[in-house]
């Protein structure tokens, strides 16, 4: 999983304390992380940026998790909170208690989708809250948004298949076609074991 | 402007609006009610401005220049409330769009953001566009670039750009590149949304310039390009009553010079013939040729006809066509 855990540039001690603390955390987990705290490049696994250089589609896109620290108003915080309200991404926005976060200025917790988890911490709390978080959204499956189109010709008889699985169903023919491999996907060991080795290296 | 620190963002859609291919109200802006819904749909974006939509065309037949002057005229009525404009367009007319909203609207202090999608409904199909035959892409896709579309247009830029894929692009300059039998969009960058909005110091930055825009063009251009085997007499017949002649040559031969002058020599001196060639600085063989070059043949023919409509003279024409041409290096 690749997560991106953004927080306001400051240069409070305390505020930078409480990057600190959500940062080991996060180190804790296997998760590769991108953040803005640390250098001016924001870096991100091999993988992905090769996946964004051959698509051209953003790498924020390819995040398959948002953690926001949003205690102080910040433009950029909008700007990835909309993201991840498109692609439908988890998110947990974090906020200092006692304070009163940007988000509920632009929306009331009853129009919070399931999957944006809002929490006021104490510094003490935050490695319970994140290590929740992470177990909500390792449980599901982190749903991918497809972006790669893939062009491929069938006969009339797949055609006439896929129609009768999908006829008078919510899905699509390509939605159904992406479920099958998935679950292939999930039952291929070989494929399972190649992946664990691939995050080891 | 919006209230408080609230920025303001107008949407102007001109087709290249599908955010979904179901077809559904609010998937499409093919008329003006449709907006509502659209933007009930891509609410996300009033997590980062407000914003208000304007109807200008419904992008199911070719988008041209009645439709980017109806924009610049409401762009020109929202500048001083807005900070920033997103232009939402047909994705296969997206180039000239580009070049015409750099002519019409000059020197400006506030960005124009072009963005469009490359989904296409049902109706859209029918109606005959193709869309963008694009490696990638999807519903969310869509979606994501009119929110990175937004947020540039509260950036510090203040041009005409056009958001494709992850790059920023100088408007005027775009132009189409093939890459493995698929057509990209390609162009002088001036940022790149990875984590953020990254601006790469080249674009115009924001300022207190107050918008004037220049919306007339003089669309009695005759077009041709020049190939060995062109009937020059049929040439001169397709000159009749043009206010302009637009001359395309690919590639210079050696019977391109006697073509333009024997080319010149039927239409009157006041009429300029814009030669538009890799060479273009050897073939100014009289003094109402114009030869240039670049970025693109489609800005080269726009900015003729808007040069056209600025200017009552050949030296007119020749100054507004040099200042969009691109420096040779």
């Amino acid at each position: 999983m690749h997560l991106y855990f953004y927080a306001p540039p400051t240069t409070k001690k305390d505020a930078l304390g409480t990057y600190q603390r959500i940062k080991d955390a996060l180190a804790s987990a296997e998760v590769w992380v991108s953040t803005n705290t640390e250098k001016a490049e924001i870096q991100a696994s091999a993988d992905v940026m090769a996946v964004t250089e051959e698509t051209d589609v953003p790498i924020l896109e390819h995040m398959d998790a948002f953690i926001i620290e949003g205690t102080q108003n910040d433009p950029e915080i909008g700007f990835l909170l909309a993201h991840a309200l498109t692609m439908k991404k988890p998110t947990l926005y974090l906020y200092r208690r006692g304070t009163v976060p940007m988000i509920f200025s632009r929306l009331s917790e009853k129009e919070l989708p399931s999957f944006v988890t809002v929490s006021a911490y104490h510094d003490e709390a935050i490695p319970k809250t994140i290590s929740t978080f992470l177990e909500s959204i390792e449980g599901l499956a982190v749903k991918q948004t497809p972006r790669i189109k893939f062009t491929l010709r069938i006969t009339r008889a797949i055609e006439e298949y896929l129609h009768f699985k999908t006829h008078n169903t919510k899905l699509t023919k390509a939605d159904y076609l992406r479920a099958e491999i998935e679950k292939m996907m999930a039952l291929d060991e070989g494929w399972n074991e190649y992946r664990r080795r691939r995050r080891t290296v | 402007m919006a209230k408080g620190n609230r920025k303001r963002v107008v949407i102007l859609f001109l087709g290249g609006s599908t955010i979904d291919v179901r077809g559904r109200v609010g998937d499409t802006v093919l008329k003006e009610k449709d907006i509502g819904p659209w933007m009930e749909q891509m609410s996300e974006m009033n997590l980062i401005a407000d914003t208000d939509g304007y109807f200008v065309a419904p992008g199911t037949s070719v988008v041209g220049i009645v439709h980017w002057q109806k924009a610049a005229e409401i762009i020109r009525r929202e500048y001083d409330r807005a900070d920033g404009f997103v232009v939402v367009h047909q994705i296969e007319t997206i180039r000239a769009a580009a070049a015409a909203f750099t002519l019409i609207l000059g020197t400006i202090g506030k960005p124009v953001v072009v963005v469009g999608s490359s989904l296409l409904t049902v109706k859209e199909r029918t109606a005959g566009l193709i869309g963008n035959p694009i490696p990638y892409g999807g519903e969310s896709g869509a979606k994501a670039s009119i929110i990175n579309a937004v947020q540039v247009a509260i950036s510090d830029i203040a041009e005409v750009a056009v958001l494709y894929g992850s790059h920023i692009y100088r408007g005027y300059t775009i132009h189409r590149k093939v890459i493995d039998n698929h057509w990209r969009i390609d162009g002088e960058v001036l940022g790149k949304i990875d984590f953020g909005i990254r601006l790469f110091g080249q674009q115009v930055s924001r300022s207190s310039h107050k918008l004037r825009i220049r919306p007339d063009f003089d669309t009695k251009v005759a077009v041709f390009e020049y190939l060995p085997a062109s009937d020059l007499g049929q040439l001169k017949n397709m000159t009749r009553g043009a206010h302009g002649i637009f001359l395309y040559a690919q590639e210079v031969s050696a019977f391109i010079r006697p073509t333009i002058s024997t080319l010149v020599q039927s239409v009157p001196a006041t009429i300029p013939v814009v030669v538009y060639t890799p060479t273009w600085d050897t073939l100014e063989v009289a003094p109402n040729v114009i030869p240039t070059w670049g970025p693109t043949r489609t800005a080269g023919l726009l900015c003729f006809m808007w040069a056209l409509g600025q200017g009552k003279t050949v030296a007119d024409v020749r100054r507004y066509i040099k200042q969009y041409e691109p420096k040779r290096k």
